[in-house]
């Protein structure tokens, strides 16, 4: 008997995950640079999203499309803290309408890559789980934890990611050991669109170096936190210079809210938090005092 | 094994040149070679290994160490201009012998969430003040005199100090909990 005549369950996955993989092939562009390549999300017809961490700094990228088409992509935006980086297509293409899901833990994806030759990849893996929203290490909000089990090169990482309904998870990124993780469609359809406009996600800055520690025993109770955050340097002339805040100073509240751990206080600094007045409850010399301050943007690096 | 690491392999100091089109890096570079216990030589063909920063184009040589201004920070042998004179001195060390060098960069690490210490790890603002004395190299006496504490205190700091960091003696303190600290904290 041929193979084509065979119809068992595993032969129509395998057919369905090809032709999956067919359809999800023009959502995806190679990024490519003098030292290799990266892979991106063909977002729309002009602009393509990838991952901010493994993209070289540059004034142009040359991007090669899987139609076979190459072209000159200009960096539009870059926001690090949430992996996010746009780049503007010289010649806009057809792009695939994305409809963002969240998947279950559980369900099948496939994350797509592609190479400097107009090739494309395609790895299988499940949702390992599926979490709340997450701080990343430089403060940027990320809407969902999506782990994902399955393995990914460099040079894939960045493509797109799709349910196996079409829904498009995300954008895959290598997070520490080279665990791949998915930066949520919600998530891009937040920052894209800011980072096409501004080129940079204004965030709420503080201007203070914080360090978490024990809380020492004498304000346990009084607090009611096991943990605080000390500060361990103020930037001249920043929004906590200006309130008072003084090196050494332990911070237990902001509005009256404990800030046991650092994303108790990043958690309040997103680009809406710019002007907006806190109030800040220390602990200085063994008494605890109120300090007022007024969010700033943070400064471009 | 190559010219250079039989070289290398043969004498007592590696010779090193140094190359960049600013005379003081040269000279800067000179003082962490020298530091470090090797030998400058101004002859590429003398050398063991070359070091020769991002503003100029490395001369042909098989153990060339590139410095700063380097933009993909994974390929071998490159050190950012940031690196210390401890890790050029290493990387001498390793590219004379045949080995390639290159630095634990951010992306090798990943896109990472923030890390939580768990609470009974975490040191209290005292145990940090007597972490950095303890860097500093100073005895019970001086930190209990510089935080104008006992020496019964301080011995009660450091023994909460061994315990949350996991060591044993005093160095191993200050190598394990110093990184710690400075991996936790935020500017923000």
């Amino acid at each position: 008997m041929a193979m084509g005549e065979k119809s068992d369950l595993l032969m129509k996955l395998s057919e369905a995950l090809a032709a999956r993989a067919d359809e999800a092939k023009s959502s995806v562009a190679a990024i490519g640079s003098a030292r290799g390549s990266l892979s991106g999300v063909l977002w729309r017809n002009d602009v393509l999203v990838t991952s901010a961490q493994s993209l070289p700094r540059r004034e142009s990228y040359d991007v090669a499309l899987p139609n076979g088409q190459a072209q000159p992509a200009t960096p539009a935006g870059v926001d690090v803290s949430t992996n996010i980086a746009v780049l503007k297509l010289a010649t806009p293409q057809q792009a695939q309408p994305l409809v963002g899901r969240v998947p279950k833990a559980g369900e099948l994806v496939s994350a797509y890559g592609a190479d400097s030759a107009g090739g494309v990849s395609v790895r299988l893996g499940t949702v390992i789980a599926v979490g709340d929203e997450w701080h990343s290490l430089t403060g940027g909000r990320i809407d969902k934890r999506l782990g994902l089990d399955l393995r990914l090169s460099r040079t894939e990482e960045g493509g797109p990611i799709f349910d196996m309904t079409g829904g498009f998870v995300g954008m895959s990124t290598l997070g520490p050991f080279r665990r791949v993780i998915a930066i949520p469609a919600s998530t891009l359809e937040r920052i894209v669109p800011v980072l096409l406009n501004h080129g940079r996600i204004a965030r709420g800055w503080l201007g203070v170096t914080l360090q978490p520690v024990a809380m020492p025993e004498a304000f346990r109770q009084e607090t009611g936190l096991s943990a605080a955050l000390m500060a361990t340097s103020i930037k001249a002339d920043g929004p906590a210079a200006k309130a008072g805040v003084l090196a050494g100073d332990i911070l237990v509240s902001v509005d009256g809210k404990g800030t046991r751990r650092l994303r108790d206080v990043l958690s309040r600094l997103d680009s809406d938090s710019v002007g907006r007045h806190i109030e800040l409850r220390v602990i200085r010399s063994g008494a605890l005092r109120t300090l007022s301050l007024t969010i700033e943007a943070r400064p471009r690096e | 094994m190559n010219s250079a690491a039989a070289m290398a392999a043969h004498r007592a100091r590696l010779c090193v040149a140094i190359f960049s089109s600013d005379p003081s890096r040269v000279s800067e570079l000179s003082g962490i070679v020298l530091r470090a216990g090797y030998d400058i030589t101004s002859d590429v063909d003398d050398a063991d290994v070359v070091i020769a920063d991002g503003s100029i184009r490395p001369p042909n040589h098989p153990a060339v160490i590139r410095l700063g201004d380097i933009d993909d920070r994974e390929s071998a042998n490159a050190l950012p201009k940031s690196a210390s004179p401890e890790q050029i001195g290493a990387a001498i060390q390793a590219v004379a012998v045949g080995l390639s060098v290159r630095v634990r960069s951010a992306r090798s690490q990943g896109f990472a969430a923030a890390s939580d210490v768990k609470p009974e790890f975490l040191l209290t603002p005292r145990e940090i003040e007597v972490l950095e004395a303890l860097a500093e190299g100073l005895s019970n006496k001086a930190i209990a005199r510089k935080l104008d504490i006992s020496q019964h205190t301080v011995k009660f700091h450091i023994e909460s100090l061994f315990r949350k960091l996991g060591v044993r003696s005093r160095s191993q303190a200050v190598i394990r909990g110093l990184p710690s600290l400075s991996r936790t904290r935020f500017e923000i």
